[in-house]
């Protein structure tokens, strides 16, 4: 069974990433910021790391950086934020960021999207 | 000169070298002689010794032998014992000569004669000698005989000859040798001879050299003076060797030069002499004329000279027709009188005096006199008188011979007027040119007024002058006092006739009396000349008016035209002084201007030097005034100013194609100043033409820092409130795309509504926070100023948190008047907005106290949480949009960052401050400080020094009452009365109030609409040990029977509606003070 990581520090935006991937043969973790993130992460291999940019302290690319290089390397990294703008998608890029997601953005899709991944 | 001098040698110096070079090599010789010929001679002595001893040895040999032969045959004859016994001693002595002579250096035949001898001997003294004396012994002289016949005295008679032939050679041995001796001393002789001759050779060829070095320079010489007198050529080589020579060589050669030059001279002076000579033939010519020409002028003289001849005490004898015509005097008028009569007066008594003492002693006096004519006219005459003397020497009479020669002193005299006159208008010129000069340079109107004053005064000769410029009042005088020209300066009358004379005029005189105080000591009548011109401008305006005065004599119409010619060039130099002084003003106005402009200006010629620049350059680049003058070169103001930016090679680039660009273009420019901060400038560059030809460039830099800041805070703004918009949106999109699409369970829907509900609220309130901030900041908000008791509002606002039953929210309220001006649904915005983040930001609960107080005419209200705190670093920035402290405890908590600085826009339209101080984990208390309004407060400033009155109260009264009216109503009363009022809005959590406050009652509203009533409230009151004593006022619209009042132990009871005096009363009873009621 494929792990992922959902990080976000929204309640409300991590109950509905985990509520849509429910239906699908994953196991799902939390973790509300970038700290605990980068625990979980130390721990456990995952597949596909969801990841909010904006959060306290540290953001999502922070967490990336901190990261030991080829800890992610199987995992798909998907990037969830707020921030529109293109160099911030060009900084997500260079820090290992597979797949841009813009709030707000569609369940069904982000579904899909895991789905898609996940039969890979 | 020097060089040959080093090079070559005085005739001392080479006269000592060859001396001393002869001595040597004489000196040389004889010791090598002197050396050979004595070990020649130490040769030959030894030599000599040799064959000395060789004869010696023989003759002593020869001797013994002899003596031996004799002894032996006189024993042989006589048998005498004697003789044997002599005869031994014989032979001994021939031993030792033998032994001798064998010791001695030998030849080969002495060598072969002294074996022989040898031989001879022991032969003789072994053998034949004891045959013969044993033939003696026996008397056989025959076998003697025999024995002697044997060959012995051949032998003998052989040595014998050989020692004599020995003795020959030594002889001639010796002999040669004293030959060779005498050989030797010709042969020294002759060495010596040949030595002499040798040295004296030597010396005489090199004092011919020595001579010949002298000659041959000598003979140059010779030749070359000899050269000198037919050739004219003076060249001698000055290399000599002697030094002696060389200098005598120069100096012919220089006197050869000066020798010609002479002669070039002479020859010219001869040429001269010749045309002298030529010159004075023909003036002897010309004399020889002249005095045949004399002759006849002679007669003519006579006519014209003037005689006049006197008596000895000068009475006038006779006179001739000369004198008479010249005179005036008939002969007859003259005769007789004396000379006195002639007299002009113009020579003092001592020239006559002298004139008399010459002649009276007999000697000739020769002089000029001007005498007088019988009219009255004078005339002069050179003058020559001659006393006549008889033969007892005494002067009988004086005869005068004079030549008129009126008309040359008269020339003489013109002539001299004439030279000063020129000298002085050489002087004039000058001093114009020196004044031109001086004016051309002059760019300063105070100058040129001296300069020209000086100028007229050196030039013009007057008692008082004035020279002044009408449009400054500016002057220059002479003879004037300060007072005098005051006068004049204010006296329109004097002044504008003086102008519009000269306006029409360009010049005129003014005759007048002479003043009292021009007079001076003479007290006669004068008469003063004023002399008034002007300079103009071009405008034909009078600029400047000059005012010359002369006592006594006026101003010729020459010196009048003369000074009017000068005004033209004056008044040139003066429009051009004026011209200066515009460009002067408007160069100031410009310079003032640019210095002023918002921009920095920098103007920089086309070879890149900086012509000019303005402080605001300095500024914007954070440059020090002194750290680019001086460097008007372009790499050092280019380098200075691109070094203060962030990028410099793009500024450089930027500046050098910017100094020749065809049109307008601009730049933008980064640069930190030393303080960090950046300065964002925009650059352009203006090119400059002067007919039509680019000439520079302007470079206006303009600081749009701040235009920077406001764009960067907008788009940041704009991307910050996008990010807060779309976080909710998510929430609220993608729950419902859930609700939509998926099949959910009850509670999941439930649940997923609620946070869409929600987070729409969020999002509601961020827009509504940000449409107010937005008001706020832009100045758009309106305000429905009025009076509002701010008391009473906080109450209002305390009511609608009640639901928060964590919190215990009470209201400490020991001001003596709330009342602000304000608008009341902002201030309860306001108020809504901190009490909610006091609540907010204390999670886990506690006492939220809002203490009110009066300050120095403020009132401030402080609410106080115990919650999380903010962090001491994020305190200075937390009234900035959009500012939420960044960690995991307020993140929970949540909201749109914009409170706080709403917040202090409300309060600072209030003309109000807004602070927070704050400990993390502590607490944080929010104050703010708004303007009193209240009216008698403001009247009586008394209370405004000590307004809070917390510390002296007679003490604090807990009121806890749900009817915010009355509560008011009961805490102004309470506070008016010097009580403090702590209000509660509930029964809940009261037991925490009572415990922060020792209080003196406790009013209680018996129908409180919480879960909890009056008396279950009472009732905790009453069962806490600590509490028990507290008195309890109850306050209710229900009455209330006297079993319960003492069931509770209530100590007052007030029904509704009573007034607040009543309260007040109570509790003053309670206190026990009940003189005040």
């Amino acid at each position: 069974m494929k792990r992922i990581l959902i990080v976000d520090d929204e309640v409300a935006l991590r109950m509905l990433l985990t509520d849509s991937l429910e239906d699908l043969n994953c196991e799902v973790d939390e973790a509300s910021n970038g700290q605990e993130a980068y625990d979980q992460i130390s721990q456990k291999d995952y597949d596909i790391l969801v990841l909010d940019y904006m959060m306290p302290h540290m953001t999502g690319i922070d967490l990336l950086q901190k990261l030991e290089p080829n800890t992610l390397q199987d995992a798909t990294i998907i990037m969830l934020t707020a921030k529109t703008q293109t160099t911030d998608e060009q900084v997500a890029s260079e820090a290992g960021v597979d797949i841009f997601i813009k709030k707000p953005f569609s369940p069904l899709e982000f579904i899909n999207l895991v789905e898609g991944l996940l039969n890979d | 000169m020097t060089n040959k001098t080093n090079r070559s040698d005085t005739i001392k110096t080479r006269f000592y070298k060859i001396t001393f070079l002869s001595l040597s090599i004489v000196i040389l010789i004889s010791a090598i002689t002197i050396f050979s010929l004595h070990s020649i001679q130490s040769d030959i002595r030894q030599q000599f010794n040799q064959s000395s001893a060789h004869y010696d040895a023989v003759g002593q040999l020869e001797y013994n032998l002899t003596q031996v032969l004799f002894r032996a045959r006189s024993y042989y004859a006589f048998q005498e014992q004697t003789d044997l016994e002599q005869l031994n001693r014989d032979l001994e002595q021939l031993e030792e000569s033998i032994d001798q002579f064998g010791n001695l250096e030998l030849s080969e035949n002495e060598r072969e004669f002294y074996t022989m001898l040898n031989t001879f001997y022991d032969t003789y003294s072994q053998t034949l000698l004891p045959q013969a004396m044993n033939y003696v012994d026996n008397d056989d002289y025959a076998s003697l005989r025999e024995l002697g016949e044997d060959g012995t005295y051949e032998d003998i008679n052989y040595f014998l000859s050989y020692t004599n032939a020995v003795q020959s050679i030594s002889e001639n041995e010796r002999n040669s040798v004293l030959n060779e001796t005498t050989e030797l001393f010709d042969l020294f002789m002759i060495v010596f001879i040949s030595i002499g001759i040798l040295s004296f050779s030597i010396i005489i060829f090199m004092i011919n050299r020595l001579l010949k070095s002298i000659h041959q320079p000598l003979d140059q010489l010779l030749v070359a003076t000899k050269s000198l007198g037919t050739e004219h050529k003076a060249n001698l080589e000055e290399n000599f060797g002697l030094q002696e020579f060389d200098t005598l060589a120069s100096t012919h050669n220089e006197m050869a030069m000066k020798i010609q030059e002479k002669e070039e001279e002479l020859v010219t002076q001869n040429q001269e002499l010749l045309t002298q000579q030529e010159q004075l033939e023909f003036n002897q010519e010309q004399l020889q004329s002249y005095i045949s020409e004399i002759e006849h002028i002679n007669k003519a003289l006579d006519q014209s000279a003037l005689v006049c001849i006197t008596d000895n005490e000068g009475k006038i004898l006779s006179v001739n027709d000369r004198f008479t015509k010249t005179s005036g005097y008939d002969e007859d008028e003259l005769t007789g009188h004396s000379t006195r009569i002639l007299k002009s007066g113009f020579h003092s008594a001592n020239y006559y005096e002298n004139l008399w003492l010459t002649i009276s002693k007999g000697k000739i006096w020769n002089g000029k006199l001007k005498n007088e004519t019988k009219d009255g006219d004078f005339y002069w005459i050179e003058a020559t008188i001659v006393p006549f003397i008889d033969q007892k020497s005494h002067i009988y009479k004086y005869i005068l011979i004079g030549i008129d020669i009126t008309e040359n002193i008269n020339n003489e005299q013109q002539l001299q007027l004439l030279l000063h006159e020129t000298q002085y208008e050489k002087d004039k010129s000058e001093k114009y040119g020196l004044l031109n000069k001086e004016l051309t340079f002059t760019s300063d109107r105070s100058t040129f007024l001296k300069q020209t004053f000086r100028y007229f005064e050196s030039i013009f000769h007057f008692e008082k002058g004035l020279l002044l410029s009408i449009y400054d009042n500016a002057y220059e005088q002479k003879g004037f006092t300060p007072e005098h020209i005051n006068e004049l300066l204010n006296s329109d009358e004097v002044y504008s006739y003086i102008l519009s004379r000269l306006e029409n005029e360009s010049h005129y005189v003014i005759k007048r009396e002479v003043k009292q105080d021009e007079k001076g000591v003479a007290d006669v009548k004068t008469f003063a000349y004023d002399f008034y011109t002007s300079v103009k401008n071009d405008r034909d305006e009078v600029e400047l008016v000059l005012a010359l005065t002369r006592i006594g004599h006026t101003f010729t119409d020459e010196e009048m035209e003369e000074i009017s010619l000068l005004m033209k060039p004056l008044g040139m130099a003066l429009s051009r002084i004026n011209i200066y002084e515009a460009v002067q003003l408007e160069r100031s106005l410009n310079n003032s201007i640019i210095q002023n402009v918002n921009e920095g200006l920098q103007l920089v010629s086309v070879d890149g030097t900086m012509l000019q620049t303005n402080q605001n350059v300095f500024d914007i680049f954070d440059l020090e005034d002194d750290q680019l003058v001086g460097t008007s070169m372009q790499a050092n103001w280019m380098d200075q100013l691109a070094n203060q930016c962030e990028s410099p090679s793009d500024i450089k680039r930027f500046f050098k194609t910017m100094i020749n660009p065809s049109t307008l273009t601009e730049a933008s420019i980064a640069c930190r100043q030393s303080s960090g901060n950046m300065k964002y400038i925009k650059l352009y560059a203006f090119p400059i033409f002067t007919k039509g030809e680019k000439t520079s460039t302007l470079f206006v830099f303009r600081d749009q820092t701040k235009e920077h800041e406001v764009d960067q805070m907008k788009s940041e703004l704009v991307s910050t409130v996008s990010h807060e918009l779309r976080t909710p949106l998510s929430s609220v999109l993608g729950f419902t795309e859930m609700l939509l699409h998926k099949e959910l369970k009850p509670e999941k829907k439930k649940l997923y509504l609620e946070t869409i509900y929600r987070e729409a609220q969020r999002l509601t309130t961020l827009i509504n926070d940000f449409l107010d901030i937005q008001r706020i900041e832009s100045g758009k908000q309106e305000y429905n100023m009025e009076p509002v008791e701010l008391n009473r509002l906080i109450m209002e606002v305390v009511q609608l948190f009640k639901q928060h039953t964590h919190h215990t929210i009470h209201i400490e309220d020991t001001a003596l008047s709330t009342t602000v001006w304000g608008d009341h649904d902002r201030l309860i915005q306001l108020l809504t907005n901190l009490i909610n983040n006091a609540i907010k930001f204390s999670p886990d609960g506690g006492i939220v106290t809002i203490q009110i107080q009066n300050k120095a005419n403020k009132v401030h209200i402080h609410i106080k949480d115990e919650g999380i705190g903010i962090p001491k670093s994020e305190l200075n920035s937390m009234f900035t949009k959009f500012k939420r402290v960044d960690n995991s405890a307020s993140k929970k908590i949540g909201g749109t960052g914009l409170g706080l600085a709403i917040s202090k826009g409300i309060v600072q339209a209030h003309q109000g401050d807004i602070w927070i101080d704050s400990i993390e984990n502590e607490g944080t208390t929010v104050s703010i400080s708004l303007p009193s309004h209240d009216q008698q407060m403001l009247l009586h400033s008394s209370l405004q020094e000590d307004n809070d009155r917390s510390h002296d109260t007679k003490g604090t009264i807990l009121l806890v009452e749900d009817d915010i009216s009355f509560a008011s109503l009961l805490s102004d009363s309470l506070k008016t009365n010097g009580f403090n009022v702590v209000h509660h809005l509930s029964a809940q959590n009261v037991s925490t109030v009572i415990n922060q406050h020792s209080l003196t009652a406790i009013v209680i509203d018996l129908m409180l609409d919480d879960t909890m009533n009056g008396w279950e409230l009472i009732e905790e009151i009453k069962a806490h040990p600590k509490w028990r004593t507290l008195p309890i006022i109850v306050s209710s619209a229900l009455s209330v029977g006297q079993d319960l009042s003492e069931k509770y132990q209530i100590d007052a009871y007030l029904e509704k509606p009573y007034s607040p005096d009543v309260l007040v009363k109570a509790c003053h009873e309670l206190l026990g003070d009940t003189d005040n009621s």
